[in-house]
C-alpha cells in the first residue's frame, strides 16, 4: 500500500523514522529470538547443555531429541490428529451454530429478540466459575476422556455471536427482508 | 388514509396479539435456528451457574452430581469464612487485583504506542514484517511460554545466568527461588504475549481513520506529533474504552496458565504468584477441597459481574454510545 503523494509532506522526519524503526526492530527481535534459542537448544547435545547452559549456538550438535520424538511418532501423530480434528470440527460447528443463533436475534420483528439476546449476554456477565463448570462437565455431562468435551463447551462464543448478529442487522442488504415479506415466508 | 409505517408489522395488524405458543408456531424456523445455540448455552453456561450454589453447601458425593448437590447440607457462608481465615486470603486478593491493574495499564499503553509507531514509519513492508513478528508469541500456548522463560531463567542452564551474567561478571541469580523479580517478569511475559494481538486491533482502527482530518491539520500547521495527540488518540478512544471494559470485567480472574506454567508452580514463589485462580485450582486439584475452591470461584464470578456493571455504567455516563448494554 503506497501512501498518496499529498501525505508524503505530512510524515515524520527521517530522523524519527530511523529511531522508530530501531525501537520496533529491537522489540520484534525480542519476540523472535527466543524461538531461535529453543531451536538451537533442540539441536544441542544433552551433556553439553549441563556444562555450558542454553546458548544460541549449539556447542555440540546432536539430533538425539528429534530421534526420540520420531521413535514415538505414533503418539505425536495422534496428538496432532486430535488438535487438527478439534480445530476443524469445532470451527465448522461453531460458525454454523453461532450464525444460526445470531440471525433470529438480529431480526427486529422477532418478538423474543430481546429475551434471547439477554440469554446470550448473561453468560458473559456471570459464569459458574471453574469448580462448578468442572463438576457439571465431568459429573453431569460425563465429558471426562471424551473428545466432545474439547469441542462443545467452546462452540458458543458470545462476542462472535453478537458480532455476526450486528452484521446481519446492519450490513445485510435490507431488500432480502422485503423479498422475504413479499413472498410471505418467515 | 393511515398505513403501517413499517412493513415489518404489516402482518401483525390483521391479527390480534397472542401468546408464546402462537409466536412459536408462526416463527418455527427462527426458533429452530435458536435451538442448538440455546441448548449449548444452557448446558455449558447455565447449568454451572446453578451448580455454583455448591459454594454454600458442605459438598459430599452421593452418586451423581445433582443428587449429591441436593442432598448435601447447607452451611451458609461457612466456606467463605473458612477461605478468608486462611493466611493467603489477603495475599491472593492483593495479587489478583494488582496484577490485573498492571496488565491493563502496561498492555494498553505499549500496544497503542506500537500501533502508532507502526502507522508512522515510512516503509509499509517493514511495518508488515514487524507486525507479523510481534504477533508470533500470541500463537504459543502457556506451556511453550513456560519452557521459553525457563530456557532464559533456569539457575544452572539458563541463557541469562550462563551467558549474559557470566560475560558481565555478575553472580548468577536463582530466579525460581527469589520472589523479588517475579512481579516484573510476569508483567513482561504477559505483555510479550498480548501486545502483538492488541496492537493489531488498535492499528486496524488507526488505519481506517479519515485521512482528511490529517490533511486539514497539516494545512493548519500541526506537526505530526500534534496530529497524533489531537487526532489519532481521540479518534481511537472508543476502541480503547471497549478493550479496557472487556478487561475490567475479568479483574478478579487471572490467566491460570500465566501464573501456573511460567513460575513452574514453584512453592517458593507462591507469595507473589498466588492469585484467585491459582488458589482455586490448587484447592480443587491437590486438596480436593470442593467447598473452599467453589467459594473462591463464586466470589470471582460475583465480583466480575459487579465490576463489569459498574464499568459499563461509568462508560454510559461518559459516552452513552460506547457502553455495551
Amino acid at each position: 500500500m503506497s501512501k498518496p503523494e499529498i501525505n508524503r509532506l505530512n510524515n515524520i522526519s527521517p530522523k524519527s523514522n530511523k529511531i522508530l524503526n530501531i525501537i520496533l526492530a529491537v522489540y520484534t527481535s525480542l519476540c523472535v529470538l527466543p524461538l531461535f534459542l529453543v531451536l538451537a537448544v533442540s539441536f544441542s547435545d544433552e551433556n553439553s547443555l549441563f556444562i555450558h547452559g542454553f546458548s544460541f549456538i549449539p556447542k555440540q550438535f546432536s539430533t538425539a531429541a528429534y530421534d526420540f520424538i520420531f521413535s514415538q511418532a505414533n503418539q505425536v501423530l495422534v496428538a496432532y490428529g486430535i488438535s487438527i480434528f478439534i480445530t476443524l470440527a469445532g470451527t465448522a460447528l461453531s460458525v454454523m451454530i453461532m450464525s444460526l443463533y445470531a440471525y433470529p436475534i438480529s431480526r427486529k420483528d422477532f418478538k423474543y429478540k430481546n429475551f434471547f439476546t439477554f440469554y446470550l449476554i448473561l453468560t458473559m456477565l456471570y459464569s459458574g466459575g471453574l469448580v462448578a463448570t468442572y463438576l457439571v462437565g465431568v459429573r453431569v455431562l460425563q465429558f471426562k476422556d471424551n473428545i466432545l468435551g474439547l469441542i462443545l463447551p467452546y462452540v458458543m462464543n458470545v462476542f462472535f455471536s453478537n458480532y455476526s448478529s450486528y452484521f446481519f442487522s446492519n450490513k445485510c442488504p435490507r431488500f432480502i427482508d422485503r423479498v422475504r415479506q413479499n413472498r410471505r415466508c418467515r | 388514509m393511515k398505513t403501517s409505517p413499517k412493513l415489518d408489522h404489516a402482518i401483525d395488524l390483521n391479527q390480534p396479539k397472542r401468546g408464546f405458543l402462537h409466536e412459536l408456531n408462526r416463527n418455527k424456523a427462527l426458533f429452530l435456528m435458536l435451538l442448538p445455540g440455546a441448548l449449548i448455552l444452557f448446558l455449558y453456561n447455565y447449568l454451572p451457574m446453578f451448580g455454583s450454589i455448591v459454594a454454600f453447601k458442605y459438598f459430599e458425593f452421593h452418586g451423581g452430581f445433582i443428587t449429591s448437590l441436593i442432598k448435601s447440607r447447607w452451611v451458609g457462608l461457612e466456606n467463605f469464612m473458612f477461605m478468608f481465615k486462611t493466611p493467603f486470603a489477603f495475599e491472593m486478593i492483593r495479587n489478583t487485583l494488582l496484577y490485573n491493574l498492571a496488565f491493563i495499564i502496561s498492555c494498553t499503553l505499549i500496544s497503542i504506542a506500537f500501533a502508532i509507531m507502526l502507522n508512522e514509519i515510512y516503509s509499509r513492508k517493514l511495518a508488515k514484517l514487524y507486525q507479523s513478528a510481534m504477533f508470533l508469541p500470541f500463537f504459543f500456548s502457556w506451556v511453550v511460554f513456560g519452557y521459553l522463560v525457563y530456557a532464559f531463567l533456569s539457575a544452572d542452564k539458563g541463557f541469562i545466568n550462563m551467558t549474559i551474567f557470566k560475560a558481565l561478571g555478575i553472580k548468577p541469580i536463582a530466579w525460581y527461588n527469589d520472589t523479588t523479580y517475579w512481579p516484573y517478569i510476569l508483567i513482561l511475559v504477559n505483555a510479550w504475549r498480548w501486545v502483538g494481538n492488541n496492537c493489531i486491533i488498535y492499528l486496524a482502527s488507526i488505519i481506517s481513520l479519515d485521512q482528511q482530518l490529517y490533511e486539514a491539520a497539516r494545512i493548519d500547521g500541526a506537526s505530526r506529533w500534534q496530529q497524533i495527540i489531537n487526532i489519532t488518540i481521540p479518534q481511537i478512544t472508543p476502541v480503547i474504552i471497549v478493550m479496557i471494559l472487556l478487561f475490567v470485567g475479568r479483574i478478579f480472574n487471572t490467566d491460570l496458565g500465566l501464573f501456573f506454567m511460567i513460575p513452574r508452580n514453584s512453592m517458593l514463589l507462591m507469595p507473589v504468584t498466588r492469585t484467585m485462580d491459582v488458589y482455586v485450582y490448587n484447592a480443587l486439584m491437590s486438596n480436593g477441597d470442593i467447598g473452599m475452591s467453589s467459594a473462591g470461584a463464586f466470589l470471582q464470578s460475583v465480583v466480575g459481574l459487579i465490576t463489569i456493571i459498574i464499568a459499563n455504567l461509568a462508560v454510559k455516563r461518559i459516552d452513552p454510545e460506547q457502553s455495551m448494554f
